[in-house]
């Protein structure tokens, strides 16, 4: 496979693994689980280092996957979406770790869903393959409803 | 007085010996004329071991039987005590006090007589169980069968708070085998006798504890009602007075507050049953202003990096004031214990005035403290974050902005920057200027960023090619593309007159491809 579309399939799996991460996350705080809501005992300075912290790194990682995207030969608008993304769905997920609890769920399920489907509109241009972004896009919300599920069903109840 | 320093000089060699305050435990029983009966029929007997046995269990030795009348005297065995002469109950527990026991059993018909003095009067000993060297007094009236004796009375009596367990576990321990008998706490009447419920149940639950946040103000509003913990005592008329709220930070708190202010209405309690509610609800309304942080900046600093989370326990406390007289005992218990008088006592088996044990033994007023312990949230305010991190990265970004200043500074004072000219020679038209060591190229009016100038080395940008870094060497024409246009550069140093006077970058402007720019 040549580097191009080892990236960029790279991505879309990388893509599904944390947009799942956030669904559960998600999940975990409209039900108030012990996991989500210990949060509120973390301080406020810590909270917010450890925020930067993440907007740092993957503002380094977005950087790095553009240079790579770009000396692999994708278009700079298409790896500056993808920079977008990424920055987006690292402080989605630690948004839902340090500061989601239960009364703002709805908020970051809002937020997930529209993080979801940009990432969908920015793949089904990157990948250029109707079959393969199809096959990404059940594949994110069946194994995302099937993980859901799993964990609702191994963790205790509130 | 000679007989009187022998006697103090006996007491003070006596004491080297006695156990330390609060260590050893006496039954004092009475052996006045008046108790013959009872240890002619067994009860003494039967009541003074079981006590004894009572006073063995817990470690709180030595353990000590004594007999009184108007004086103290100990004895191996109960069955050995003759019964004889008047009855000083105050001797008795002035021995105990002096001899510093700290758990005092006394068994008595109750009827105080002195020589020369009316039979029954007790107001010298329930002085004493009023003095501060009493700390709690627990009454058992044991009532005897119809027709033969009036009942008698067991005092459970501790003088040192050590002792508080053990004490517990003997009254109680002797209220449970004891039948015909009633466990009455009578000191102290001021503490743990009343407590506070929530009209509303739910708002006691954990759930609904208010959350502030700083800055805003407390005011809270709870119904509570009153309930008697007295198991035989009622309260006819009692005034609640002086509401107070004493918020109970923790150890570590950061917090503070503006005001405490508390009221209650109404402020009267009416005919409160033993081990019942108030009908009436009252209201309480708690001002405490506005909660904030304290403002110094260690604090704020502790504050961003410990839990955001503090729980405060307001800490009310209502005081209800009780005249003795207000406080008498159930009608239920008077019927089953008290007599009105020595022969209808005589008669069932009662004890004698027994009606009249509040007023003797409460203090002319009792302040009853009622603890009400309702707890609020208070969290710490997001922008906290300004403190921490906020101050250490801002103070990280001043302090790396220096020093690269101050790097570049010194870099340019000390370095001798060689100076180069770049010349663009495709395409035509193309202009190029080097800026902050970035040679920036001017084609059809759009700028673009070529690569980095260093010294002799040429770093290209992104997305031009070759990637790899160049040597310049002056004179010599570099090829590179970028945006799909090809560049041909020429890097040549200037003259040092054409830099000194200005004329050779006049002549350069003149063909618009050259410019001279220092590095």
């Amino acid at each position: 496979m040549e580097t191009e579309s080892r990236l960029k399939y790279s991505l879309a799996v990388g893509l599904s693994i944390f947009l799942i991460l956030n669904c559960v996350l998600v999940w975990l705080a409209a039900n108030n689980q012990p996991l989500i809501s210990a949060q509120d005992t973390i301080p406020i300075g810590i909270k917010w280092l450890i925020l930067f912290a993440t907007v740092i790194v993957s503002v380094g990682i977005a950087y790095w996957s553009h240079r790579a995207f770009l000396e692999g030969g994708v278009s700079p608008v298409d790896t500056t979406w993808v920079d977008l993304i990424i920055i987006l769905i690292a402080l989605l997920t630690i948004l839902a770790l340090l500061f989601v609890s239960e009364a703002f769920w709805i908020l970051a399920a809002i937020f997930l869903l529209l993080i979801f489907m940009f990432s969908a509109f920015v793949l089904r241009k990157l990948l250029n393959n109707a079959k393969g972004w199809v096959t990404w896009l059940i594949a994110t919300i069946i194994l995302g409803l099937l993980i859901v599920i799993l964990i609702s069903t191994l963790l205790p109840a509130e | 007085m000679g007989f009187a320093r022998c006697i103090a000089s006996v007491s003070l060699l006596l004491s080297i010996f006695l156990p330390a305050h609060g260590q050893g435990q006496i039954l004092l029983i009475d052996r006045s004329g008046s108790m013959r009966p009872y240890y002619e029929n067994g009860l003494i007997g039967e009541v003074g071991q079981r006590i004894n046995d009572l006073m063995l269990a817990p470690n709180l030795n030595p353990v000590r039987i004594g007999a009184f009348n108007k004086r103290v005297d100990l004895v191996d065995n109960i069955h050995s005590i003759q019964a004889t002469g008047p009855t000083y109950l105050d001797v008795a527990l002035d021995y105990a006090v002096n001899y510093k026991y700290a758990l005092v059993w006394i068994v008595t018909d109750n009827i105080m007589h002195r020589a020369g003095e009316e039979e029954g009067q007790t107001q010298a000993f329930y002085d004493r169980l009023k003095q501060k060297s009493v700390e709690r007094v627990v009454i058992f009236p044991l009532r005897q069968p119809p027709g033969q004796n009036p009942g008698i009375i067991v005092y459970a009596l501790l003088l040192s708070a050590n002792a508080d367990e053990a004490f517990r576990k003997e009254t109680a321990e002797f209220a449970r085998l004891t039948t015909n008998t009633v466990l009455l706490p009578m000191k102290p009447l001021d503490r743990e006798t009343i407590e506070t419920t929530f009209v509303d149940p739910g708002s006691a639950n954990k759930k609904t504890k208010p959350v502030y946040q700083d800055g805003s103000s407390i005011k809270e509003s709870m119904e509570l009602r009153f309930r008697s913990r007295f198991q035989h005592l009622k309260i006819i008329d009692a005034d609640i007075i002086n509401p107070a709220v004493a918020p109970e930070f923790s150890e570590n708190s950061l917090l503070e507050l503006e005001k405490k202010h508390v009221t209650i209405d109404p402020t009267k309690i009416r005919g409160l049953g033993p081990g019942n509610e108030t009908l009436q609800a009252y209201k309480v309304d708690v001002d405490l202003g506005k909660i904030k942080l304290k403002r110094d900046f260690v604090s704020l600093w502790r504050a961003a990096l410990k839990d955001p989370n503090e729980e405060i326990s307001l800490d009310l406390s209502f005081s209800i004031r009780v005249p003795k007289e207000q406080f008498q005992f159930s009608d239920e218990f008077l019927r089953d214990y008290s007599s009105a008088s020595p022969e209808t006592a005589r008669a069932d088996g009662k004890i004698y005035a027994l009606h009249q044990l509040p007023l003797l033994v409460a203090e002319n007023n009792t302040s009853i403290q009622v603890p009400h312990k309702p707890k609020i949230h208070v969290t710490y305010p997001w922008w906290l974050v300004f403190i921490f991190p906020g101050i250490p990265i801002a103070a990280g970004v001043i302090a790396i902005g220096s020093g690269i200043l101050a790097w570049r500074l010194l870099k340019r004072a000390t370095t001798r920057q060689p100076k180069w000219i770049v010349n663009i020679t495709s395409p035509p038209g193309a202009r190029g200027t080097i800026k902050g060591g970035w040679l920036l190229a001017s084609v059809e009016g759009k700028q673009i960023r070529l690569g980095q100038v260093k010294d002799s080395s040429f770093g290209p940008a992104v997305g031009v090619s070759p990637k790899e870094s160049q040597a310049i060497k002056e004179g010599m024409p570099m090829a590179l593309t970028a945006k799909r246009k090809s560049f041909v550069l020429i890097f040549n140093r200037p003259s040092q007159q054409g830099n000194a006077d200005g004329q050779g970058k006049k002549e350069r402007k003149k063909d618009g491809n050259r410019i001279a720019t220092k590095i």
